[in-house]
C-alpha cells in the first residue's frame, strides 16, 4: 500500500516536473518567435508544436534555430520564408529535425538565408517524395505497437527511413550528382541505408526498402521533387 | 575512388615514391654509365642518353646536371613534403586510432595542427556549436572525446576559425552550402566498426 502511494506520488512529481518543462521550452520558443516579428508566428507556433508532439522536432533543435535567426543577418520576410518551409514539412507531418539541423549548419556557416531556405525547401520537397515513393512501393507507418506485417513500420522507423532516404539524396544533389544518375542515387541512398542497419534502422527495414526501390523510382522522385 | 579521397592518396603515393626512390641516387652515376655502356648503340631516346652521358668534357657537364637536378627534385620533395606528411595521419595511424574507437566507448575527434590556437569541432551532434579540443602536452595534436548514441553524425572543425570538413578518420564525406563536411557512423557499443 505504502509503496504504491509512494510510485503514485513519484508518477505524479515526475508528470508535473516533465509537463512544466516542455511548457517551459515551447514558451521559450513561443518567446523567440514573438521577437522576431513574423506575421505568420502563429502558424509557426502552432506547426512546431504539433512537430514536437510527434516527435518530428526536438525543442533543443527548435530553440536553436530560431536563436540563430534572430542572431542571422536578413530581412523578417527572409526569416519567415525559412520558418514557414520547416512548418509546412510539420503540417503535413513530415520529419523536420534533418531539415531544422541542415538550417542551423547554414546559419551557422554566415549562408546567406535565400540559399538556406531553398536548400531546406528541396529537401522537404524530397522527403516527400521519399513518403509516397514509399506508399506506392506498400511500406507504410502505422502508430507504435501497432505493427501487424514486415511492410507495416513504427511511425520513428519510418521517419528515420524517409530522413536518410531523402537526406542521401539531397546530399547527392548538393553535391553536383545529376538527377538522371540512377545507379549513383540509388548506389548514395543504400550505403547509406547500410550503414544505419542494425544501430539506427532495423535490419529488416533496410532489406525491405532497398527490395522494393529500384535506381530509376529514385530518379523519378528527385524528378518531381525538382520540378 | 572518391574525389576527397584524391587529395590524401596522392600525398601518400608521393611519399611513397619519394622514400622509395631515394637509394637510387646513390652510385646513379656510375649504375647509369655502366648500363648505357653495356648495351649495343640504340638510336631514339636511348641514343640521346648516351650522348649526354659520353664521358667528353661536355657531357661530363651534362651527366652532373642530370644527377644534381635529380638529387634537387628529391631533396624538394623531402624538404616541401615531409613536415606535411608529419602533420597528416599515415594509414597506420589511422588503423591504430580507428582501433581505439572501436574499443572504447566514446568517439574520438583528432586533429593535427601544429600552429593553432584554438580548434572547435561543430556538428549536427551539438546543435553546430563549438566544442573545444585541447592539446595539453603542446603536440599539435587536438583530441576531444565524446559519448554519441548510434547515428549518423555530420561535423566540421574550426582550425583558427577556418572550416576543415575533411578529417581523414570519416566514413565519408559530403558537400554542404560549398563547404566539405565530414560523417561518421556510430555504431551501437560492441558493433564493429
Amino acid at each position: 500500500m505504502r509503496l504504491a502511494g509512494t510510485t503514485a506520488v513519484a508518477v505524479l512529481v515526475s508528470s508535473m516536473v516533465l509537463g512544466g518543462f516542455a511548457q517551459t521550452s515551447q514558451d521559450a520558443i513561443s518567446e523567440s518567435l514573438a521577437a522576431l516579428g513574423l506575421s505568420a508566428a502563429a502558424r509557426v507556433q502552432a506547426a512546431f508544436e504539433q512537430g514536437i508532439q510527434q516527435e518530428k522536432l526536438t525543442v533543443d533543435t527548435a530553440l536553436r534555430l530560431v536563436d540563430l535567426l534572430a542572431e542571422a543577418s536578413g530581412t523578417v520576410a527572409q526569416k519567415e520564408a525559412l520558418l514557414l518551409v520547416l512548418a509546412a514539412a510539420l503540417e503535413s507531418e513530415l520529419p523536420a529535425e534533418g531539415l531544422a539541423d541542415k538550417a542551423i549548419q547554414g546559419l551557422t556557416q554566415g549562408v546567406p538565408l535565400l540559399s538556406i531556405t531553398q536548400e531546406i525547401e528541396t529537401r522537404r520537397l524530397l522527403e516527400q517524395a521519399v513518403r509516397e515513393l514509399l506508399n506506392a512501393k506498400g511500406i507504410f507507418s502505422v502508430p507504435d505497437g501497432q505493427r501487424s506485417a514486415p511492410h507495416h513500420l513504427p511511425q520513428a522507423a519510418f521517419d528515420a527511413l524517409v530522413t536518410h532516404i531523402a537526406g542521401a539524396l539531397g546530399d547527392s544533389l548538393e553535391a553536383g550528382r545529376s538527377p538522371f544518375e540512377s545507379q549513383g542515387l540509388y548506389a548514395a541512398v543504400s550505403q547509406r541505408l547500410i550503414h544505419l542497419s542494425g544501430s539506427v534502422l532495423p535490419q529488416q527495414d533496410v532489406d525491405l526498402v532497398l527490395q522494393r526501390i529500384e535506381p530509376d523510382d529514385l530518379t523519378e522522385i528527385v524528378l518531381v521533387a525538382l520540378d | 575512388m572518391r574525389l576527397d579521397d584524391l587529395d590524401g592518396a596522392l600525398r601518400e603515393t608521393l611519399r611513397q615514391e619519394a622514400v622509395a626512390s631515394a637509394y637510387r641516387i646513390d652510385g646513379l652515376e656510375d649504375r647509369v654509365v655502366a648500363t648505357i655502356s653495356g648495351r649495343s648503340p640504340n638510336p631514339g631516346a636511348i641514343g640521346v642518353l648516351r650522348q649526354l652521358l659520353a664521358p667528353s668534357k661536355g657531357g661530363r657537364v651534362a651527366q652532373l646536371a642530370l644527377v644534381g637536378a635529380t638529387a634537387a627534385c628529391f631533396l624538394f620533395l623531402g624538404t616541401a613534403l615531409g613536415p606535411r606528411l608529419r602533420g597528416v595521419h599515415t594509414p597506420e595511424s589511422v588503423t591504430a586510432l580507428r582501433a581505439a574507437l572501436a574499443s572504447g566507448n566514446a568517439t574520438l575527434f583528432v586533429v593535427p595542427a601544429p600552429d593553432a590556437e584554438s580548434v572547435t569541432v561543430l556538428g549536427n551532434f551539438n546543435g553546430w556549436t563549438a566544442t573545444p579540443l585541447s592539446d595539453p602536452d603542446d603536440d599539435g595534436i587536438w583530441t576531444a572525446t565524446l559519448d554519441l548514441a548510434p547515428g549518423r553524425y555530420e561535423y566540421a572543425y574550426l582550425v583558427d576559425g577556418r572550416w576543415w570538413g575533411q578529417d581523414p578518420l570519416a566514413d565519408e564525406y559530403v558537400r554542404s552550402f560549398g563547404e566539405y563536411n565530414s560523417v561518421r557512423y556510430v555504431e551501437r557499443k560492441g558493433d564493429d566498426a
